[in-house]
């Protein structure tokens, strides 16, 4: 039932026109639409339904993962431009457990899916208007892994037979892409050399169908591979440092 | 000047990447239903519950079954009767109000129902050297006709088919097993003993 992203991005900037150094940090509301996991936490869910329906004991449904909270920490260089790079970090978690029972017997249910990005950016960066509008791009290479945890009966005690029961088994998959995205941030002074401000910006992360060691990410069963999309909204809250070099 | 036309090009940038915004794509519905049973002897009447399918935008309107035996179905919960043996493709599919499907597959495993052999023989206490006559059409079979009769008469001769005769050349007591195999490969066997009068040699 957790549904819980951190997002955290720490840049590290090349001088290159050497006037500033701004250090910068800040809190974002990250929309993270997942489909493929999310169809996948359908299929579980109403699966589960089913069968708390049928037998004693309760099974918790999963949450849908769909926004997030996400932290970035940065610093650059430079006054009309500013280049620097990235190293982001994002972690999904969601999970449920739980039991049924038949009789003497017990069906115990463990579900946790973990995803995970991480991504090496290149960040360009502008003042349309100086101290107060920046606006900028950033593009390099995303790394994400799918961790799943999977303890489900395959052939569910009741007299019903369903095509679809969440796989069985603890396997890894990673998927590997270019990233990239845009921003605009607006800052208000607050003293000299701190500011404060609000971000948007969307990253574009489609990262493909992961792969384990032994088979690609399907969770769905439907034999088409889970895409792994990280591509969403970034709303967020940014403290920035500036010291004049 | 260097400065706007720097400006100009990042705010460019910025227009033409925002061009690449993914653009709302909506989900298609899953196909998700449960059996009862999913296998069983013929005739075996399945509920087919597509209740569970679920679309995340809009709502399922049409649900169209194929249950393998070349017929059909409508709607999200209906049943079926497996009148013969086999394993059959059950196929669930769903459209959303947005025109989007989804399909899934499951399958139903219909036992063959075991055929009954019968037969009868005369004459009922036939001596060594007559000929007696056997008939295995009193056989049948829920799953179909029956489509091979096979005799092992008892002293090592066999014949094929509905009706047979045979000579016993000398007398004992035989015993005389007929299998039947119906269409559907399910088989079925069932032994007589029958006395053949007269001893050794005795035979005409």
């Amino acid at each position: 039932m957790k549904n819980v992203l951190v997002v955290a991005a720490i840049g590290l900037a090349v001088p290159v026109f050497g006037a500033t150094l701004t250090v910068e940090s800040g809190a974002y509301w990250v929309q993270v639409p997942l489909p493929s996991i999310n169809r996948f936490f359908g299929l579980a869910n109403q699966t589960i339904r089913f069968v708390n329906e049928r037998l004693e004991g309760n099974v918790p449904t999963l949450g849908t993962a769909t926004t997030a909270l996400g932290l970035r920490v940065g610093e650059g260089y430079g006054d009309t431009w500013k280049l620097g790079f990235h190293l982001v970090l994002a972690q999904l978690e969601n999970g449920t457990s739980g039991s049924w029972r038949q009789g003497e017997q017990e069906f115990p249910v463990r579900l946790g899916v973990g995803v995970g990005l991480s991504a090496l950016e290149l960040e360009f960066a502008l003042w349309l208007v100086p101290e107060l509008i920046q606006v900028g791009v950033f593009g390099g290479v995303g790394l994400a892994q799918v961790r799943y945890t999977g303890q489900f009966p395959q052939n569910l005690p009741t007299d019903w037979t369903l095509p679809f029961t969440p796989p069985v088994g603890d396997e890894v998959y990673a998927a590997r892409s270019w990233v990239g995205g845009l921003f605009a941030r607006l800052f208000l002074p607050v003293r000299l050399g701190v500011a404060v401000g609000a971000e948007v910006g969307v990253r574009f992360a489609r990262l493909g169908v992961p792969i384990g060691p032994s088979s690609v990410l399907d969770l769905n069963r439907d034999g088409l591979g889970d895409v792994l999309d990280f591509t969403a909204l970034w709303l967020g809250l940014v403290v920035k440092l500036s010291f004049p070099l | 000047m260097r400065k706007w036309i720097s400006t100009g090009a990042m705010i460019g940038l910025i227009v033409g990447l925002g061009g690449c915004t993914p653009k709302y794509q909506p989900t298609p519905p899953e196909a998700l239903f449960a059996l009862r049973p999913s296998e069983g002897v013929a005739p075996l009447t399945v509920v087919c519950d597509g209740s569970l399918s679920f679309a995340q935008d809009g709502k399922i309107v049409e649900y169209i079954w194929d249950f393998g035996d070349g017929t059909r179905g409508l709607g999200p919960i209906v049943s079926h009767t497996y009148r013969r043996g086999g394993t059959y493709r059950v196929v669930l599919e769903v459209y959303s109000d947005r025109g989007l499907t989804s399909k899934r597959e499951s399958t139903v495993t219909v036992k063959f129902t075991p055929p009954e052999a019968r037969f009868t023989s005369a004459p009922w206490r036939p001596g060594a050297g007559e000929t007696v006559y056997f008939d295995g059409t009193a056989s049948s079979s829920p799953n179909g006709v029956i489509a091979e009769y096979r005799w092992s008469f008892g002293d090592g001769q066999w014949a094929v088919g509905p009706r047979v005769e045979h000579v016993y050349r000398t007398g004992g007591a035989y015993p005389v097993t007929l299998t039947v195999v119906d269409e559907a490969g399910a088989h079925a066997a069932t032994t007589q003993i029958l006395e053949v009068l007269g001893g050794p040699g005795c035979g005409g």
